[in-house]
Parts: C-alpha cells; structure tokens; sequence
C-alpha cells in the first residue's frame, strides 16, 4: 500500500506532525492561494465592497460590477477547498494514527477539539463553496439564484451562508477551547475536571452548530414559527458552552495555581468568554436581537467572543508552546504586559459598543450624526482600539527577543504533562527516538509520579 | 396596546438581570479559583486530583437549561406581541428601501425618507425593496426588519409619544449605507390628517422652477403629481419642500442648501445614483425655490 | 483484533476518501436543493434546451469511464483521457443552440457541475489519492444519477 512519509513516525499526541505530507502540503498552499487570490483584488480594480457575509443581491453584477466580488468567489472557494483538505488530513490522523496505548478516551483535549473542528469544516464549507459557485453562475453565466426577478430568492444566500457562517464560528472558537482545556491543568498542578463533560460538550456544540444558522437571520421575515425554533436550538448551544467554563472554574479549585502568562491568558479568556456568552444568549432571544442586530451590540458581542475568547486562548497558547516550538520561553515580564494592556484594550474598545448598539448605533456606518451623542463612548472605544494594538506590538516585540536571547526552555519548562513535553525543545524531526508508552490521559505525569498515576 | 419598544425594554431587563447574576455568579468563582489557590498560598506537595464528579456536572447542565426554558418561553410572548397579535392595524403603508433612500406610500400617496404616523394607533409597515436588501430600523421603535426584493415582510409600529424619531437602514446596502436615514414623525390624529390631506395635493403650477425641471433629466427619475413629471427611480417630489431633510438626511431643506445639493449631490453624498444637471446658476436657482415651495 | 476492524478503520487513505465524499455530498446536497427550489420558474427553459436523449447517452459514457477506474492506477491517464473528452463533447453537445445571455438556471447547475467535478477530479485524483479516485469517480456517478434524475427526467413531469 502506499503510506504517507511519515508513516514510522510515533504520535505521541496525535498533533500530526506531517510535514512532510502532500496532504499537508496542497492545503497550506491552497489556503495561501486563495489568500492571496483575495488580497489580489485591491490591486486588480477594487476590493470586494459588499461585506465580508457579500449578501445578494448586493454582491449581483448589477449592484457590484467591479471585479471584487470575483476575486472573493474564487479566493473563498479555493481557500476553502484547502481547509478542507486539512481537516480531512487531521481527521484521519486523529482517528487512525495514534501511538500504542493512546485511546481516543485519553487524546488532549486540544487533540479532542482539533478533531471537533474539522468535522465542523467537513459539514460548513461546503456549502459556502455551493453558494459561491451559484454566485459566480449568476455574475457570470447569467443565472438568476439570487435574482427574484429570474425567479431566484435573496434568502437562498443568506441559509447557505450562515450554514458555513455559524458553524464558522465554532471553528474559530473550539481550537482556542482546545488550547486553553490544556493550559489550565497544567497550571493548576491537577489534570482536567470531568475530560468526558468537556470532550463531550464540544461533540454537542459540533451537532447542535449546523442547527442554529438562522438565528443570523431573525430580521430576514421568515415567520414566528422558524425564529422560534432557531431562537430554541441557540438557547440550547449556551448548555455544552457552559458545562465547559464550569469545568475550567472546577480544574482551578482545590489546585495549586501558577499565574504564568500563559495561565492569565487562558483565564481571561474564561472571564471575557462568559460575557460574550451572555450576550450571546440575549441575541437568541428573537425580540432583543430584531432590536440590537445589525448594530453595535453584535460587534460587542462578537469581539468578546472572537477577541476575549479565541486571540487570548491562542496567546495563551502561544506562551505555552513557544518554548517547545523554538527551544526558549517567550518573556514573561513582557508578557504580563502583553495580557494586561490587552485585557485593559478589549474591555475599553469592546465594553462600550453594547451600550452604544443599545442605543440604535448601527454596523457598518462611516458616519452618524453628532446629535446622536454616540461621541464619547466610540472615542473611549477608539482609545480602547490604540492600547490594543500597543499589546499586539508588545506580543510581536516579546516574539523577536525571546528567539534570539530568551531564556533556555529545556524540554520541560512547565513541568507538563502531556507527550510533547517528553520530548527535546524543539522536537525531533521525527518527534521521538523512541515510541512512548501512553498509560494514562497524563503520560508524562505518570512516569514522573508513578505512585500517583492516574487511573485512565 | 404595548409599543413594541416598550416590551423590549421589558424583556431585556428581565433577560439583563438574568445574565448579571449569572456574570457575578461565575466570575466571582474564578476570581475566587485564583485568590484562594494561587501557588503562594499552597503548603508543600502535590494539590489533590479529584477530577470528576457526576452530581456536580448534572447540576451545572440542568440548571441553565432551566434558565434557558424560562428565558424561551418569555421570549414567545413577546414575539407575539410585538407582532401586534390580536390587535388589528387602523392603516398599512407600504415602504420601499432604494438605493439610498426610502419610499413610503399611504394608498398611493407616495413620500419619501419621512414617514408620518398618528400617534396611539397600530400601523403596520409593508415592507420590500426596489434593488438590495435593506432593513428599517428606528431604535426607539423596536424591532427592525428587513426589506427583501420580491418579498413583502410586515412591522407593526406603535408610537405613543408624538414627536420625531431617528432612524436608519440596518442591513448594509452598498457605499452609502450610512447616508440612509430614516425620520419618524409621530402626529396626533388631527395633524396627521391634515398632513395627509396636505400630501395627497397636486403640485401647484406657474414658476419659473417648475418649467426648468420639466425641461430637463429632472423627469426620467423623479415625479411630481400634477404635472408631466412621473418617474420612478427616484423620490416623488410633489411635497418635497415640507420634508425637513434632503438625500435622506445629508442636508437641511431650504433653499441655498437644495441648491448646493442639485449642484453637486456627489460631494454631499458620494456615490449617490442622483447626477448633478448641468444648469445655469439662474436655473439652479429657480429650481432650488421651485422645489423648496412644493410644500 | 486488528482483522475484525473493516477497511476503513485501518486504512488512512480510504477513510480520507470516505471523509472527503461525505463532506462533498453537501456541496451537491445544497445545488441540487437549489435547484429542486427554483424548479417552478426554470421548468420551461428546461424543457425546452435539455435533450434527454442524447444526455442519456453520454451518461451511458460517463457509466462507462467509471468502469475504467476499476482496476488501479495504470488505467488512470487513459480514463482521465476519456473524461476530458467527454465533458468537451457534452459542453458543445449542450450548449449548443443555447444563447449565452439566457442560460437558464438549469443549465447553470449542470455546467456547474461538470466543472467543479473534473476540477476535484484533476486536483484529487492527480495529487493525494492515487489510486482511490476510482471512488470518487464512482461518487461522481452517483452524483450524476441524482441530476439526470431530477433536472432530465424531472422535465418528464
């Protein structure tokens, strides 16, 4: 049989390290091209300029004729056809080629979420690339999906593409969780409070994601009877979301907490994750969100999910595997102030845009009047925006000196627990010299406390 | 019944509450998680492994589901009344969403970016689109919905303070989206009449103003009733001069500023479909007049 | 134990195929729903510019270079031969006669489909799965069951 390259390679978490796999190969330089054919377009006559959801029929050849919208059919489609190739290689990595004793009930909960994601890419994507394709017929061929006046319908875009779009979000999202569900443990010197409840409540999350898409739409008309049910099935994604922050909180309890940047980074997530949450649930509540969608209120909302929620989980995760990716810890006295400017700039940039949403500030205006009194709130929001992007320069600064003169991380540094930390910082080409023995959920707490293994 | 608006508040107050006690709840156990249990106060060794418990979880899944069934079950009262269930509308108008400006029509009478109402009385909006979605939306109002080409979609809107109410299009609708406001102007029962009555007029005959307009492009786009002008591309015109904006919202309406706006409408609102006419100042000038007097 | 497990729980290709072919049955899942939608108002031009006849024959062919696939990799430059010209003759064949400016919606999902097989095909077939694009091949069979099913046969009704 034919076998990918790095057949003989052990996995110790099954993170795939398949560098050497076509497979790995066409996606990353499939996401890039579509990237770049999407970038391309400021150059080649104009930006999309119908919004990243490019709703028909705005996105028609008759509301946008320029080229944007062109270059963001074919960029999306082939950035897409590349993220599905990759998530069909971790799939398949995940599920068939875990080291001996790695039971799929033992796998890191980033592995977990990592495989929860690329079910939800498998499910979502394509059906953003069949309303791509149908818009490309009708700016291109002359077909009428979207046109009522052919006999097409507006709505038909707006059902296809929140089946990516929600879903979409959940992609953003369960990798942070993922990252973070590793973390905490590890800081709080105790494994995982109820592994199952947080592996299984993203496996509800996953199901429950592909039934809540037209919550998006709750303003489009589509009767009571729909709103009601979508408005039932977002309610109940809140349930699994929040059996997972219980179980951080409960990890944390009775632990023996290092404040690392890491772990401050994997908290505030927690903390500004409930908010976004919270917000979220008022959203599926049909009369506030026909009130506050489209405004302000959804951008709050948003950015303490995608901001509060998967940018700090992915610091957090960046602090934590920096020293195993390049050799030396990232700088910790940069990276208190790293967190703490970014916490201070999301909550200034973000906490206001609830009120001003409130207020009937709507999304995607270059201008309001000033009678509106929405002055003061959106200049402490622009102030929020500056402190905010002083954090992203510090991370990147902190990037640069930590490569070259940051501490020695040895291949141990956070007294870990899991098999990448077993191995040298950075790792082996081919990950480990020898195959692990894999006893527990924690393997490298196990054999650095056999008296206090872990039961499974 | 209810305005609409009134009942949201009401809900989100009872939803709001929930959220902030819940918010207080569980951010109150992490920063507790981290004050009680951070290494500095930890005694030596290694901190106990329990990891799961059964109870505790079905606790934590049950009770927001709880929450969440309360929270559902006021969310469909509401919707039923904010749709106005059980109580008749006392008048329709239809209302189109263009690019960028809005059309409103009382049975016929055609208006546009200023929609008059009475006060304490059910309307309901009939709402569509002549081009791209839009979505009409005044805060203070409620609810917002959207306008889709080929559908007709029904807001029910219930004012009970006289008064005006600023609004907007909420669903981005191309460049000048942000120039698509709205104005309510919410009338006791006798000035609406009047103002109806006022709308449902002819334009008057005679000036100046009134031949250079009907000798130009001014009529491909535009209609005033009672003359020859009776297009439809953009706003009627017969009653312009008692609207108090101009290119929905831009520019106060008088005089000198509807000629700066007929003069060079893309300065003032970039992208607009409105060409500017080549006119000579004395014909703008008599246009201007002529359209500030179609009261 | 490992022997009681079936194929595609030992086999990585295989089970990326099998993963593969569910996720793009959505994508077909969601054009042929699109078009099930708008059928009411693309009928007639349907039933005017679809020839049933002459497209049952090419599926015929079509059936035919899914055989081709049985039997590994050797064959797959012939096959891939055969397909091309294939999908060359069916766009001359069906767009002939059909004024560009009035492509109906029907014609737009066939076309559309041919396209967007033979690109997965090509993209597929010659770089990851060797000689697993027999499966796919055979997924674009069923595929086209489905559409002849719905779209010709549907102008029957």
């Amino acid at each position: 049989m034919r076998s990918w390259p790095h057949r003989k390679n052990a996995f110790s978490i099954p993170k795939p390290s398949i560098r050497l796999s076509p497979c790995t190969a066409l996606s990353f330089w499939l996401s890039l091209a579509g990237g770049i054919v999407l970038y391309f377009s400021f150059l080649a006559g104009g930006a999309p300029d119908t919004g990243w959801f490019s709703y028909a029929p705005l996105a028609e050849r008759a509301f946008a004729p320029g080229t944007g919208v062109d270059y963001y059919i074919v960029g999306l489609a082939v950035n897409g056809a590349g993220t599905i190739i990759g998530a069909i290689n971790l799939a398949v990595t995940i599920l068939l080629m875990r080291c001996p004793g790695m039971a799929i009930s033992r796998v890191p909960l980033f592995v977990w979420m990592t495989l929860i994601t690329s079910i939800l890419i498998l499910g979502a994507y394509p059906a953003l690339t069949a309303a791509l394709v149908m818009l490309l017929v009708d700016r291109g061929l002359g077909g009428h999906f979207f046109d009522p006046a052919g006999g097409g319908q507006a709505v038909l875009w707006q059902h296809l593409f929140w089946f990516f779009g929600h879903p979409e979000v959940y992609i953003m999202i369960l990798p942070a969780m993922g990252m973070i569900s590793e973390v905490i443990p590890v800081f709080s010197r105790k494994p995982i409070f109820g592994y199952a409840f947080v592996a299984g409540s993203s496996v509800a999350i996953a199901f429950l994601s592909f039934g809540v898409w037209a919550h998006h739409m709750f303003a489009v008309g589509l009767g009571d009877t729909e709103n009601a049910i979508f408005s039932a099935t977002s309610m109940l994604i809140a349930i699994p979301t929040g059996v997972k922050i219980f179980n951080w909180i409960a990890t944390m309890i009775g632990g023996r907490l290092r404040m690392t940047t890491a772990m401050l980074f994997a908290v505030g997530f927690i903390a500004m994750f409930v908010i976004g949450g919270l917000s979220g649930v008022s959203l599926a509540v049909v009369p506030i969100d026909l009130a506050v969608t489209d405004s302000y209120y959804v951008v709050a909302h948003l950015h303490y999910v995608l901001f509060g929620g998967t940018m700090l989980g992915i610091f957090a995760g960046a602090y934590y595997w920096f020293p195993k990716m390049t050799g030396r810890l990232l700088g910790e006295v940069l990276g208190r102030w790293h967190f703490w400017t970014a916490f201070v700039g999301l909550n200034l940039t973000f906490l206001p845009q609830h009120w001003l949403g409130a207020v009937g500030m709507p999304r995607r205006v270059f201008t309001y009047a000033a009678d509106t009194g929405w002055g003061p709130l959106n200049l402490i929001s622009t102030i929020g925006a500056a402190i905010l992007a002083i954090a992203i320069a510090i991370f990147f600064v902190n990037v640069v000196r930590s490569l070259r003169s940051g501490e020695i991380a040895g291949d141990d540094p956070w007294d870990a627990f899991t098999l990448e930390w077993s191995t040298t910082s950075p790792p082996l080409p081919e990950n480990f010299a020898t195959i692990p023995a894999v006893t527990g959920r924690r393997p490298l707490w196990d054999r650095k406390h056999p008296e206090l293994r872990d039961a499974r | 019944m209810r305005p609409p608006a009134d009942a949201i508040a009401t809900l989100s107050l009872i939803v709001g509450a929930i959220a902030l006690l819940i918010f207080i709840g569980v951010e109150g156990a992490l920063v507790y998680a981290i004050w009680r249990y951070r290494a500095a106060r930890h005694v030596a060794g290694e901190p106990a492994t329990f990891e799961r418990n059964r109870r505790l979880e079905i606790a934590w899944t049950a009770a927001p589901a709880v929450i969440l069934a309360v929270v559902f079950v006021l969310t469909l009262g509401t919707m039923a009344e904010i749709n106005g269930a059980g109580v008749a509308p006392a008048m329709r108008i239809a209302a189109t969403g263009h690019q960028w400006w809005w059309e409103f029509s009382y049975a016929g009478v055609a208006t546009a970016n200023e929609l008059h109402i009475p006060v304490d009385t059910p309307v309901d909006l009939e709402l569509t689109s002549a081009d791209v979605i839009h979505s009409f939306w005044v805060p203070e109002l409620g609810p917002k919905m959207d306008m889709l080409p080929g559908v007709t979609n029904r807001l029910r809107l219930f004012a009970r303070r006289a008064g005006s109410y600023d609004g907007q299009c909420a669903e981005f609708c191309g460049i000048e989206h942000a120039w698509m406001r709205i104005r309510v102007v919410a009338q006791s029962r006798a000035e609406f009449d009047t103002w109806l009555s006022a709308q449902a007029a002819p334009a008057p005959h005679g000036s100046e103003g009134e031949r250079v307009f009907l000798a130009n492009i001014c009529v491909n786009c535009h209609a005033v009733r009672g003359t020859s002008a009776a297009g439809t591309a953009g706003p009627d015109l017969t009653h312009v001069g008692a609207r108090t904006m101009i290119g929905a919202g831009v520019l106060p309406n008088d005089v000198a500023r509807m000629r700066a706006w007929l003069a060079d409408p893309e300065r003032y609102k970039p992208g607009t479909l409105m060409p500017s006419v080549p006119l000579s100042d004395a014909d703008l000038d008599a246009v201007a007049a002529y359209l500030v007097s179609l009261r | 134990m490992i022997a009681a497990r079936p194929a595609v729980a030992t086999n990585r290709t295989l089970l990326g195929v099998v993963i593969f072919i569910a996720s793009e049955s959505i994508f077909f899942l969601a054009i042929v729903l699109a078009y099930i939608a708008y059928r009411e108002a693309g009928l007639a031009t349907a039933k005017a510019t679809l020839d049933l006849g002459r497209t049952a024959i090419f599926s015929l062919a079509l059936f035919g270079s899914s055989a081709t696939m049985i039997g590994g990799r050797l064959r797959m430059t012939t096959a891939m031969l055969f397909a091309v010209g294939f999908i060359a003759m069916f766009v001359i064949g069906g767009l002939s006669g059909v004024s560009l400016a009035v492509v109906p919606i029907d014609l737009a999902v066939t076309d559309s489909y041919y396209v967007v097989a033979h690109l997965h095909y090509v993209l597929f077939g010659g770089t990851m799965l060797g000689i697993f694009v027999g499966m796919y091949w055979h997924f674009v069979d069923a595929v086209w069951v489905v559409v002849f099913s719905v779209v010709y046969l549907g102008t029957l009704l």
